[in-house]
């Protein structure tokens, strides 16, 4: 091996010791499921190794592992979905088009929050409660909601990527928000 | 030249004012103001927004975390990695 080898200037050897929890948190938060996390770290290191030679080094080798670990989560999220919620994707678009009446006008209106959600930022119980009620959302809602709202992506790389239709990433994010109200209601409100 | 309650959330969703023409953006801020439903959605779509900020930012700090009760990988999964890196780099 030469100093130009890139396994040794990025120090590939060192990975697992130095990237690998965290690409596994990462991994976890995406997709809950500590196997399925495992797994996908995995393929990301496997993955990186294989197109190290399109890696110029322009970000921090940590965020570039991120990327391919982001990419391979939405992609376990796409094949999960298209297998367990064909059904459901059929009953979102009529809900979709319920949501609205033919005039545009919204059948209901949204209910004012039952706690004050300035006060409960300020605690750090607040933020697992919030990340139990993501977590208890279903895959695609949770990628989406993650996707555009905590990565605050384009619509259109995220409608690519789950491969949906626009007015279905709005239904979906439009049900992520209502269940999630729903749920930090019912675990914060009451406490 | 009027937007329907669905044209102002799907904006509104999107948070894509910045790229609208003067003329929709005023439209759109003329509907926010006198319609109620639109107002009640916008603060709420809002709140999130500001919710999922906040949340990133917690998440970031938890994947650096240095708290041994942190989530980490097992120490099998961890020499399972380890060997198969150093194969693939020719170890």
């Amino acid at each position: 091996m030469t100093e130009e080898d890139p396994h040794v200037k990025y120090e590939t050897h060192k990975w697992v010791e130095k990237y690998g929890d965290y690409l596994y948190r990462f991994a976890l938060m995406r997709l809950r499921d500590p196997q399925v996390a495992e797994d996908t770290v995995q393929e990301t290191f496997m993955a990186a190794l294989k197109n190290l030679h399109q890696f110029d080094g322009r970000v921090d080798v940590k965020y570039w592992l991120r990327g391919i670990l982001r990419n391979k989560s939405v992609d376990y999220v796409r094949k999960s979905v298209r297998r367990k919620e064909l059904q459901d994707e059929q009953i979102q678009e009529v809900v979709g088009e319920l949501l609205f009446k033919t005039s545009g006008v919204p059948s209901s209106r949204p209910k004012p929050w039952a706690f004050d959600p300035d006060e409960a930022f300020a605690q750090e119980e607040f933020w697992a409660a919030f990340k139990g009620c993501l977590d208890a959302l279903s895959e695609q809602m949770r990628a989406a909601f993650y996707m555009k709202m905590v990565e605050e992506r384009e619509t259109s790389e995220i409608c690519k990527e789950l491969d949906i239709t626009d007015n279905y990433l709005w239904v979906t994010l439009h049900r992520a928000r209502a269940q999630l109200k729903e749920c930090l209601e019912s675990k914060w409100a009451v406490s | 030249m009027f937007l329907t309650c669905k044209q102002v959330s799907n904006h509104l969703s999107e948070e894509d004012y910045a790229r609208l023409s003067p003329f929709r953006k005023a439209t759109l801020k003329f509907h926010v103001m006198i319609c109620p439903i639109c107002g009640k959605y916008n603060r709420m779509v809002m709140k999130f927004q500001d919710m999922a900020r906040t949340f990133r930012m917690k998440e970031e700090e938890a994947l650096e975390s240095t708290d041994p009760d942190a989530p980490h990988l097992s120490d099998d999964s961890r020499s399972k990695l380890q060997e198969q890196l150093d194969q693939a780099s020719g170890k």
